[in-house]
């Protein structure tokens, strides 16, 4: 697992566990997610395909090798899924994040593809641009 | 080869305002050597350049391989024309 790209410590480490492809968030009854009312903001939907995205570039782009940390630099094209908000969330639940990383690079930027899945179901899609720094 | 160039202008200038969603400007408004970046130019930033290398791969099969390269590439709609018409393989 390589957490050390994400300059986020706990409670805005949202992933965790790599997945193929991807990442996975589980929901833990008392977790961070699964207070207020139950509902996944898109924003922090967001930066959870963000941080599943670093943990993926880490591993695959040649940009990564030297810096010492990953940041979302944009965000453009992003769908969100009623549901995302209108369905609660339960204890066992399981996000499953889909990163596409055939989207190319130029200097320390990278655009990539992020789906966040529910039960097979998509909640939010995102181009994301990530920035490596140092 | 002057009206090729023209049409490939044209085509450089719609990528950059369709790509970058520049939403108040015609692409017609661009000067082929306009700078592209700073304040004395069209005003676009890093990541407007990143989306720019993408569209150049996309719709003309041209990969601009660094930044160092992209300096020169993307200073200019003229610059770009030259660099697309000796690589393009779209």
């Amino acid at each position: 697992m390589s957490f050390e790209l994400l300059p986020h410590r706990h409670p805005f480490r949202l992933v965790d566990q790599r997945a193929d492809g991807g990442a996975v968030v589980r929901l833990t009854a008392g977790g961070p997610l699964l207070r207020g009312d139950r509902s996944l903001p898109p924003t922090y939907a967001i930066e959870i395909l963000a941080e599943a995205a670093i943990f993926l570039v880490r591993e695959t782009a040649a940009e990564a090798e030297g810096a010492t940390v990953m940041y979302l630099g944009g965000i453009s094209d992003a769908t969100i899924s009623p549901t995302l908000t209108t369905r609660p969330l339960v204890a066992g639940d399981s996000l499953d994040m889909r990163i596409e990383t055939t989207r190319s690079s130029f200097g320390r930027m990278r655009k990539l593809h992020g789906v966040m899945l529910r039960d097979g179901e998509p909640m939010v899609e995102a181009d994301l641009i990530l920035v490596a720094g140092s | 080869m002057s009206q090729d160039n023209s049409e490939l202008k044209a085509q450089i200038k719609q990528l950059i305002v369709e790509r970058l969603k520049l939403d108040d400007i015609e692409p017609g408004d661009i000067g082929d050597a306009q700078p592209l970046f700073g304040e004395d130019g069209l005003g676009l930033d890093s990541i407007d350049a990143l989306e720019l290398v993408l569209g150049l791969e996309q719709d003309f099969g041209v990969r601009v391989e660094d930044e160092e390269v992209g300096a020169t590439v993307l200073a200019s709609v003229d610059a770009l024309t030259q660099f697309v018409t000796e690589r393009r393989t779209i």
